[in-house]
């Protein structure tokens, strides 16, 4: 007889997560966003074709563009050769903000035995910014993605992983600072449609001063795949009480002979944390912040370069100041 | 010279009394001890002086110098000199002990030192309390053993030097070489700073007092202060024990302090923000 061998281990419940339900999390908000996406997507589909095909072999690459007036960006596909080592780093910027629908398209196919880092730091100050991001994972490569994002408007990002070869390894990492007018929508999935293939999803989300974060999080574990393993992990922090989280953690999976597992949470600050900081003369305000750098932290400091999490500290502090 | 003064406090949790009228004065230069079995009251007594929110005093006052501390939010009163020695100190996953003490020394107003300086000085004292070297880099009191937490809260205290510090059984979860090594490092404190320190130490044991000779000692049954005196009322109470004093005065039973903390499941992957599960 076969072996079950795949396991929930179910949403944490936390002390201090009381004052915001689950019911209310997927009551309200879940439907009415869902379709709002639902609507931009069959808007912006038709449109999409690559416009743009770059193929890259081992190497490090940028992928700079800013968002200026009326001008909507990336539509990308990009080739990663059999055998590559490639690091891409991709910033997104936007100069001003407008009421204009953006929206950004990234496709990348990751051949055979190819490993690839993808770092994409977004700052979006427009209205509305659509972004979706597709990866292909072939047999035996590899793709970790750390995802950064200070945007000021909405933004929904879609962000899709899918594990096509054999030994496909995806590792997600995200983390996302909401505040005034920052409306963040994260959908992320990766997908297992080969065996022994391997999904990681973290992400870490901190919302303060009216901003809202919401993470959307799927695993999928097609038919036929023994040995996948697909695990996710997303937190949202709440720094005061206008702001606004939600997770909802998925795991749907088509074999049994997997491991999977997720871990969830809306949560506000600690309050042991913060007792033991006040009590040695830091200022609440002050403690917040170190605790919420604390939260982040994990992937800042994975960073590839010290410029890299020294900038990118800078800039969850100023955020969080704003 | 400064001092610390506790008239007459009564505290409850949720409803339950706790303290029910605690007197004492600790002026600098004085080593105060106070004694007595568990569940008296103690630790609340510590928490309530510090500024747990946990806590609702009911009736009393405590003063440092003229201020009414019970005013002030708790960072207040570590700027005014305050210091508790936790028993069970969070620990903050992300935060270095090194960046922690630091922002701390500067919060209390005193970063005139050079960061090479405040770095030789943390190692100074990482080193002589025999502490791993690499201390100054791990996460605040993230997977510390029970002995590796208290030295850490004496390195804070060495580090921010305090007017008064209250340490909360300071001596539970230490071996014998661990207390020697704290026991030495107090001693050394006190002698340094003799005129500025005021000391409160809450203790089961008299072992703590064998390398830290209290000033004054007094034991503390159902919530009130019910003897004082020299370093000799701690001998006879190892010797005695508490039984005498609760027939003496008229006290039957002690409640357990119900501050237990329950285990209400783990999540899959790691432990977040929202979550501490160094309780036990």
């Amino acid at each position: 007889m076969k072996r079950v061998d795949y396991f929930f281990k179910g949403i944490k419940i936390d002390p201090n997560e009381k004052f915001i339900s689950n019911e209310k999390i997927v009551s309200v908000n879940n439907s009415e966003i869902k379709e709002e996406i639902n609507q931009i997507k069959n808007n912006l589909f038709p449109i999409i074709n690559p416009v743009k095909v770059i193929t890259l072999k081992s190497g490090e690459y940028h992928l700079t563009q800013i968002i200026d007036k009326d001008k909507t960006f990336k539509n990308i596909r990009i080739i990663i050769k059999e055998n590559s080592k490639v690091k891409l780093y991709d910033f997104t910027k936007s100069t001003y903000s407008d009421k204009n629908m953006h929206f950004s398209n990234i496709e990348i196919i990751i051949e055979k035995e190819s490993k690839v880092y993808y770092l994409k730091i977004d700052e979006f100050k427009n209205e509305t910014i659509y972004s979706n991001t597709e990866i292909e994972v072939e047999e035996n490569a590899q793709v970790d993605v750390d995802l950064i994002g200070f945007n000021q408007g909405k933004t929904f990002n879609n962000f899709k992983i899918n594990l096509r070869g054999k030994h496909a390894v995806g590792n997600f990492k995200a983390i996302a600072i909401a505040n005034q007018g920052t409306e963040n929508l994260y959908e992320v999935a990766i997908n297992n449609y080969a065996p022994l293939t391997k999904g990681d999803i973290w992400q870490k989300a901190v919302a303060t001063n009216k901003g809202s974060n919401q993470l959307f999080t799927t695993g999928f574990i097609a038919p036929k795949c023994s040995k996948a393993e697909n695990y996710q992990e997303s937190r949202v922090l709440l720094l005061d009480d206008a702001a606004n989280g939600d997770v909802s953690p998925i795991l749907l999976i088509e074999h049994h002979d997997v491991l999977a597992g997720h871990a969830a949470g809306v949560s506000r600050v600690n309050s042991d944390e913060l007792y033991y900081l006040m009590s040695r003369g830091i200022t609440k305000h002050e403690a917040e912040k170190l605790i919420t750098l604390a939260f982040v932290r994990p992937l800042i400091d994975s960073l590839p370069t010290e410029e890299l999490q020294e900038s990118t500290l800078l800039k969850v502090n100023s955020f969080l100041n704003n | 010279m400064k001092q610390l003064i506790i008239k007459d406090l009564h505290v409850e949790i949720e409803g339950k009394k706790i303290l029910k009228g605690v007197n004492l004065t600790i002026k600098s230069g004085e080593i105060h001890a106070i004694m007595g079995p568990n569940g008296t009251g103690k630790s609340t007594l510590a928490a309530v002086i510090m500024g747990d929110q946990k806590y609702t005093v009911t009736a009393g006052e405590i003063h440092l110098d003229s201020e009414n501390i019970l005013e002030l939010e708790v960072d207040q009163r570590a700027r005014l000199g305050l210091f508790l020695a936790m028993q069970y100190p969070a620990a903050i996953s992300g935060i270095t002990n090194s960046d922690f003490i630091r922002s701390a020394i500067s919060a209390q107003g005193k970063n005139d030192e050079s960061l090479i300086k405040y770095i030789r000085r943390l190692e100074n004292n990482i080193g002589e309390l025999k502490m791993q070297r690499d201390m100054a880099n791990r996460y605040l009191n993230e997977g510390f053993s029970g002995g590796e937490k208290k030295r850490n809260e004496i390195l804070q205290m060495k580090m921010l030097k305090p007017n008064f510090a209250i340490l909360d059984e300071i001596d539970s979860g230490l071996d014998i070489d661990a207390l020697t090594v704290v026991g030495q490092n107090l001693t050394e404190e006190i002698s340094n700073r003799s005129s500025e320190l005021g000391l409160l130490m809450i203790t089961h044991y008299q072992r703590l007092l064998d390398y830290i000779h209290p000033t004054h000692v007094h034991v503390m049954l159902d919530g009130r202060i019910v003897e004082s005196g020299d370093a000799n009322l701690a001998k006879k109470l190892e010797t005695d024990g508490y039984e005498k004093l609760k027939d003496k005065y008229g006290i039957t039973e002690i409640e357990e302090e119900e501050n237990k903390r329950v285990s209400i499941g783990s999540c899959a992957t790691a432990v977040g923000v929202g979550a501490s599960n160094e309780k036990s």
